[in-house]
């Protein structure tokens, strides 16, 4: 090293160990550590979390709160937990959020509480978020009940507020499926139309439960599949009390019957029948869905089920047989020169039957009175079985008569005169003997009598008229839907199945009444009818059950589109004197049928007598509509029909008819015999071969000279 | 859990070491330009981020650390810690049984005529 770079790098260290010095004294150089070392992390994350306990809930229909007076229960709700999970104390707030689709979150199982947001008070939805105080998310959490608002995703979420020195982890997500269940309820056949929701959660449908070993009519309810389907899951009917069972079937009789409630169906379309089993309060069916874990969920749709108690259906027939002539006999008096044979006056009975509801009545020609017909007169039957020994002892007198077309019985009962002025006196005393005799083939008219429920009575019009019947039922019902929708207009109608059957039971006679042409026969307005009713409608009235029912009714009346047209407009004969008459106008008509007036003895204006001369004039026709009144014991409506129709041209036609009739309309039991052949039932000629032939001298019916 | 993997970490530490980087560009500017005129600053920067890379193996952390061996770096000519021949001072510097002030007095020392250097 040279002097000079010696020089040099003393120079150099002193410098150096001058700006050393001076650095070693600085305070603006720091002496903590520069730069970054990994070290275990000081900041406490925390985090929310938001879990349900399934993944799958049901749509609620929100039926609570639109017929809250109903008070129809709710779906079952999915439980939903709400928290943070901290290391380290964390005061923020938590915010609830749909993410998608719509849901209703409550803070309690029964689900009256919905969860509100502490500021504003407003529950939550898509576009409002519901803030939730740190108290209730910390710990455990908080738990929350949630039911679908929406059918299809439901996705919510749980963000946290930020706070100083925690690390808080973004929002949580839960996320379910909501399930729609669907129960629809149908009124009944022939022509079924869904119930809108008023009358199947406010109004209910009526079951029948029938006396012992009688069958009821059976509502369907149709079972939709679930939407959108869950893997493994089962449809679930259940009754909120006992008073109703389910079947798979229409009719009691079919096979493979068993109550489906409380079992599991499979996930798919299907139809099922409701019938009551013990009359009282209304119960819910509920429409549930029963996951592959076994979890249920219940009260997806419902349906208000009224059970009541159905007075037994009955039935009687009425067959005219024109060739059948009965006859008083005067074998050593001849009356007239071309006879010995008398004709018995009208409705004189001339055979009662001992072991089976079975009479003959006599019926006269109109405008004769040398000869009378015979009227067979069955019934009432109210099964099966009641109905087989009334036509086997029908099938005994026609082939007793057919034999050798002449058979003799014997009055039960005294007919007394029907000569004007003369009614007390006897004309043919018990036990005389009465001539039937056949002078051509058997056949003409027949008629059935029901006696119905009144809330089936469109049913029953439906079945029997297929145009006016069928209207009169369509019209019924659509009243009822339209009243069931305005519940909150018209609060206090009643849309009951009573109020249905005599809303058509009155447009019944509407719709056949202005439909028809001028009626020229004697008879009256009746004849125009193929459904008559025996009861008169004020008494059907009386079977509505409370003022609501009632004020409906009022309602309806008040309504009616034709209300001020005569009730016939083309006007019928009035008989006797050539009188016409168009009838009431409708309005005055139904309102007779509220309330009849003290002068016309509790009838309504078309149900004579007495009501009849009211608008008809002098002349009064007997044996004429709503004479009756309700049955005494079942409270049932007495209908005639009055044209079975087919032409009963003979016994095995009749009895075909009959049963069929019988069948639809609910006789109790099976019918036995109709089904394998009339002659293979009946086999040989039931009376024994002497019998017989001294019936031709004698009394083939067994009844003693 | 967060990873932070090493290259992360060198990232994070040139940052941090930044202020004191621009303190010696100055310390260089302003006592040793003469000696390192010729270099450019980004030639200067590159040298003591080298320096400082070694630094905490000898135990120079601090901010005041750094600068001084940044200081002793610019007497002993930048790049040092590289040459064979300036081994002795590496050897004094990464004395772990002194602390980081000793082992630079220490340098210096060699240097003191007094103490014969």
């Amino acid at each position: 090293m040279t002097d000079i770079d010696l020089l040099a790098v003393r120079a150099g260290m002193k410098r150096a160990r001058n700006v050393d010095r001076d650095a070693e004294e600085d305070p603006t150089l720091g002496d903590a550590e520069v730069g970054v070392t990994r070290k275990p992390c000081i900041h406490t994350v925390v985090r929310p979390e938001l879990v349900f306990a399934r993944n799958v809930m049901l749509l609620d229909r929100d039926y609570r709160a639109r017929h809250a007076a109903h008070l129809p229960p709710i779906p079952t709700p999915t439980v939903l937990t709400a928290r943070f999970v901290a290391d380290a104390v964390y005061a923020g707030h938590g915010n609830l959020s749909i993410a998608a689709g719509g849901a209703r979150v409550y803070t309690d199982a029964g689900c009256t509480t919905l969860l509100l947001d502490p500021d504003d008070g407003l529950p939550l939805t898509g576009p409002h978020p519901v803030r939730i105080p740190n108290a209730q998310l910390a710990g455990a959490g908080v738990t929350l009940y949630v039911l679908g608002g929406a059918r299809g995703a439901l996705g919510l979420r749980l963000a946290l507020d930020p706070a100083a020195g925690l690390v808080v982890q973004g929002p949580a997500p839960a996320n379910a499926t909501v399930v729609e269940l669907t129960l629809e309820a149908s009124t009944f056949r022939p022509s079924s139309v869904a119930l809108v929701e008023g009358q199947k959660i406010a109004f209910g449908k009526l079951a029948g439960v029938p006396p012992a070993l009688a069958r009821s009519l059976r509502c369907p309810v149709t079972i939709r599949q679930s939407t959108p389907q869950v893997p493994g899951a089962r449809l679930m009917l259940r009754s909120s009390a006992p008073g109703v069972s389910v079947h798979p079937r229409e009719r009691a009789s079919a096979v493979g019957d068993a109550d489906r409630l409380g079992a599991a169906q499979p996930d798919a379309d299907q139809v099922l029948w409701v019938q009551g089993t013990a009359a009282g309060a209304p119960v819910w069916l509920s429409l549930g869905l029963e996951l592959a874990d076994g979890t249920d969920l219940d009260h997806g749709d419902l349906l208000k089920v009224i059970p009541v108690a159905q007075g037994a259906v009955s039935v009687g027939f009425e067959w005219e047989v024109n060739a059948l002539m009965v006859e008083r006999h005067h074998d050593l008096d001849r009356l007239r020169l071309d006879t010995n044979w008398e004709g018995i006056p009208s409705k004189g009975i001339v055979f009662q039957s001992t072991v089976a509801a079975l009479r003959i009545e006599a019926e006269l020609p109109q405008g004769r009175i040398a000869e009378s017909y015979g009227e067979f007169v069955l019934g009432p039957a109210y099964d099966h079985a009641q109905l087989e020994g009334q036509f086997a002892e029908l099938k005994r007198v026609h082939r007793a008569v057919e034999v050798q077309r002449l058979a003799y019985v014997r009055t039960p009962a005294a007919i007394m005169s029907r000569e004007p002025g003369r009614h007390a006196e006897v004309w043919m005393p018990t036990g005389h003997r009465v001539a039937l005799r056949l002078k051509g083939t058997w056949g003409g008219t027949a008629q059935a009598s029901f006696a119905v429920p009144l809330w089936m009575l469109p049913n029953f019009l439906a079945r029997f008229d297929e145009g006016p019947g069928d209207r009169a039922k369509q019209h019924a019902e659509t009243f009822a839907a339209q009243v069931a929708n305005d519940l909150g207009v018209h609060a206090g109608r009643e849309a009951t199945d009573l109020l249905i059957g005599l809303v058509a039971a009155c447009q019944y006679y509407v719709e056949v009444f202005r439909g028809h042409p001028r009626l020229g026969d004697d008879d009256g307005p009746k004849t125009s009818l193929h459904v008559m009713f025996r009861t008169d409608f004020h008494a059907m009235y009386g079977r509505l059950e409370n003022d609501r029912q009632r004020s409906a009714f009022a309602a309806w009346c008040a309504a009616h589109p034709h209300r001020a047209d005569r009730l016939l407009p083309a006007g019928y004969s009035t008989g006797g004197g050539g009188f016409e008459a168009r009838g009431p106008t409708i309005a005055n008509w139904l309102a007779s049928v509220i309330a009849p007036g003290g002068a016309r003895h509790g009838k309504d204006l078309m149900s004579p007598p007495a009501g009849f001369p009211d608008h008809h004039g002098p002349e009064v026709i007997k044996y004429g509509m709503g004479k009756l009144e309700c049955d005494g014991v079942t409270g049932n409506v007495i209908a005639e029909c009055r044209d079975i129709p087919r032409n009963v041209a003979g016994f095995d036609i009749f009895v075909g008819a009959a049963f069929g009739i019988a069948d639809d309309f609910l006789l109790a039991g099976n019918r036995t015999w109709v089904d394998h052949g009339l002659e293979a039932r009946w086999g040989p000629n039931p009376l024994p071969v002497e019998r017989r032939f001294r019936g031709l001298r004698g009394d083939p019916l067994g009844n003693q000279p | 859990m967060l990873i932070i993997r090493d290259a992360q970490m060198e990232a994070f530490r040139l940052a941090a070491l930044r202020p004191v980087e621009d303190r010696c560009v100055r310390l260089v500017r302003e006592h040793w330009s003469a000696l390192y005129a010729a270099r450019s600053e980004a030639d200067v920067r590159a040298e003591l981020r080298h320096l400082f890379a070694v630094a905490p193996r000898w135990g120079f952390r601090s901010e005041r650390e750094l600068f001084r061996l940044a200081n002793a770096a610019c007497f002993l000519g930048l790049g040092f810690q590289r040459a064979p021949e300036a081994a002795w001072a590496v050897r004094i510097l990464e004395d772990a049984g002194a602390a980081p002030g000793a082992r630079l007095r220490a340098l210096f020392a060699r240097f003191d005529p007094e103490a014969g250097a």
